[in-house]
């Protein structure tokens, strides 16, 4: 049986306000994902081909002491709490600064899953209820475009 | 002399050299370390049953509870303990009372270390001390290696101090039936000795050069310890648990209390206060997670080390080597202990402390008659406990403190290198091992 095309991510799926290259500097991501106020943005090289996705999170992050994000699966409780640090918007900035001219691709989330153009609605779903905001949609290595919360909550609410 | 044997071993074969090449093979794959050490100490343990040499009884008599008990238990009170944010608070406030110098920090946090340590296992030392220590390094701007360096060595050596404070130490305490007060009172003296000549030989290679501006130095002044304490009615209840403990260690033997008693006791009593007033669906979702950050892999580990021990003893092979090790020394019992205590050092940094330890214990106990019974033997278990605690400071992969820290650091950008830590501590090592070996020659021979 067919499936029906309304049930499909591609029904769903939207451009990007922006899709950044690998080589873009960190600051002018932080300046777009300003803009836009949006939750991540995909990253492809230039004739399209689908590097990763760099997500709010990690800027939040790189404004941090870096033992306060990284992740240590082995020893869970590695990491300080962080309620004694006074940090001022001086020393924020300062950690901003030191990698704002780092190239996109340094700092891309390994982590966010991808889905297919023909992959269900059902399935973003499941993603997109794992407190993933946005998902790129990739087919033969290329990014077609994503799905974003909106995309889906607009289409189920029968909005727009 | 060589037990009867109540099984039937495999084929009619020779028990002493089945058994023999059972713990060679567990030894040789953990030192590889091509498969995790928990599994295949858990092989070896049903070889030795499987095989004959051991019957299911006599493989679970071999499992020391006073060492399982007191790791489990020590393990679910720090995992409790530690949420309420007093090892952070205890790091900030001491490198607040040096003024935020870099040199008086690295002394500071050395001796920090060293006391948590003696109080809790060297990894989680290492794992609560060195985030709160990447944190002041990056705000004061200076290098953090000769800080994570220093920890390791300081959270090895204070460790050594009590019955608690290291594995090794713990495994003796739990075999040989010494107490807390045991270990406090013939280790801590010359631990002391030790960390004041760690912390001086630390100033003189790094500290005496770090150099912080004052704007950075006011930076960490301000960073405010009491926002540490996360918890404060947990830390209550932490502290009155940790000093019950602390309290039944000392009185142990007036109380009749082993060990493993003592640990599980406390954690009991913390995981019921800590859980007092919550739902039930709240008590366990509390306690899954705490009993999920009890080592698991090192429990097993023990569990499967303690069965394949009591095989190679049960089938007379540790007999046979203690009879070969006292040929050796001519049945000098100051030669023994050097002997023990260098060979335990130098072994102890190049390969896994505790398959060593839990090998020499029934070994060393085999002495005994030798040298005119057990209480004969207290010298040597100090030597023991001596070379193979301090000993795993002589290389990276010495103790799991080394390996946890080198690991901590290789994330936060810090690399981490074999050669570069051996080249400077190993000498160290040997160093201390040296002050030891004074010590106990100028006390006990």
């Amino acid at each position: 049986m067919k499936p029906d095309p309304d049930n499909l991510c591609r029904s769903v799926m939207s451009q990007p306000p922006v899709v950044l290259k690998p080589d873009d500097t960190l600051r002018s991501a932080l300046q777009a994902m300003v803009e836009y106020r949006v939750p991540a943005l995909p990253v492809a090289e230039g004739d399209g081909r689908y590097v990763g996705m760099l997500p709010r999170s990690r800027l939040i992050a790189l404004a941090m002491p870096r033992v306060l994000w990284l992740d240590d699966a082995q020893h869970p409780f590695s990491r300080v709490q962080g309620g004694f640090i006074q940090d001022t918007l001086a020393n924020l900035q300062e950690r901003i600064d030191a990698v704002a001219n780092d190239p996109v691709g340094r700092h891309i989330d390994p982590q966010v899953p991808v889905i297919g153009p023909d992959s269900t609605l059902m399935n973003a779903m499941l993603y997109l209820h794992r407190q993933r905001n946005i998902l790129p949609v990739v087919e033969h290595r290329q990014l077609l475009g994503i799905v974003s919360v909106w995309d889906v909550l607009a289409r189920i609410g029968r909005i727009g | 002399m060589m037990h009867a044997t109540t099984s039937t071993v495999l084929f009619g074969l020779n028990p002493l050299w089945l058994s023999t090449v059972v713990m060679i093979l567990t030894y040789g794959v953990i030192i590889s370390e091509r498969l995790n050490r928990s599994i295949i100490a858990l092989l070896g343990a049903m070889l030795m049953i499987l095989f004959g040499l051991l019957t299911q009884e006599q493989a679970v008599a071999g499992i020391d509870f006073n060492t399982i008990g007191l790791l489990v238990g020590m393990m679910i009170i720090v995992s409790i303990t530690r949420k309420c944010g007093i090892f952070e608070y205890l790091a900030i406030w001491s490198a607040k009372l040096v003024k935020a110098s870099p040199a008086g920090i690295l002394a500071m946090l050395a001796v920090v270390t060293a006391i948590v340590s003696a109080l809790l296992d060297n990894v989680t030392t290492v794992l609560l001390v060195v985030p709160v220590t990447l944190i002041i390094t990056e705000a004061l701007k200076v290098n953090p290696y000769p800080f994570l360096f220093s920890q390791i060595l300081a959270s090895n050596i204070g460790g050594t101090a009590t019955l608690i404070g290291d594995p090794p130490n713990i495994l003796i305490g739990g075999q040989v039936g010494l107490s807390f007060n045991d270990f406090v009172l013939n280790l801590a003296p010359v631990v002391a000795v030790i960390l004041l000549v760690h912390v001086v030989s630390m100033h003189l290679i790094w500290g005496r050069r770090l150099q912080a501006s004052p704007e950075l130095r006011a930076r960490v002044m301000q960073f405010d310890e009491r926002q540490a304490i996360s918890d404060p009615r947990l830390l209550r209840l932490a502290t009155l648990v940790l000093a019950l403990v602390m309290g039944a260690f000392v009185m142990a033997r007036t109380l009749g209390l082993e060990s493993g008693t003592i640990g599980i006791a406390g954690a009991a009593l913390l995981l019921m206060l800590d859980n007092l007033g919550k739902s039930a669906e709240q008590q366990s979702e509390a306690v899954v997670k705490v009993f999920n950050e009890v080592e698991w892999i090192t429990i097993f580990f023990f569990v499967g080390l303690f069965v394949v021990i009591a095989g190679v003893e049960h089938a007379g092979l540790l007999q046979l080597l203690a009879d070969q090790l006292l040929a050796a020394t001519g049945g000098d019992f100051t030669r023994t202990g050097m002997s023990v205590l260098w060979a335990s050092a130098v072994l102890s940094a190049i390969v896994d402390n505790i398959p060593f330890v839990a090998t020499m214990i029934p070994l060393i106990k085999s002495m005994g008659p030798a040298f005119g019974g057990a209480d004969a033997l207290l010298p040597l278990w100090w030597c023991l406990s001596l070379g193979a605690c301090l000993g795993g400071n002589g290389t990276l992969i010495g103790a799991s403190a080394n390996l946890t820290v080198a690991g901590i650091a290789e994330r936060n950008g810090i690399p981490f290198h074999f050669a570069r830590y051996t080249m400077i501590a190993f000498p160290l090592m040997l160093a201390h091992v040296a002050i030891c070996c004074i010590y106990v020659w100028w006390r006990y021979f």
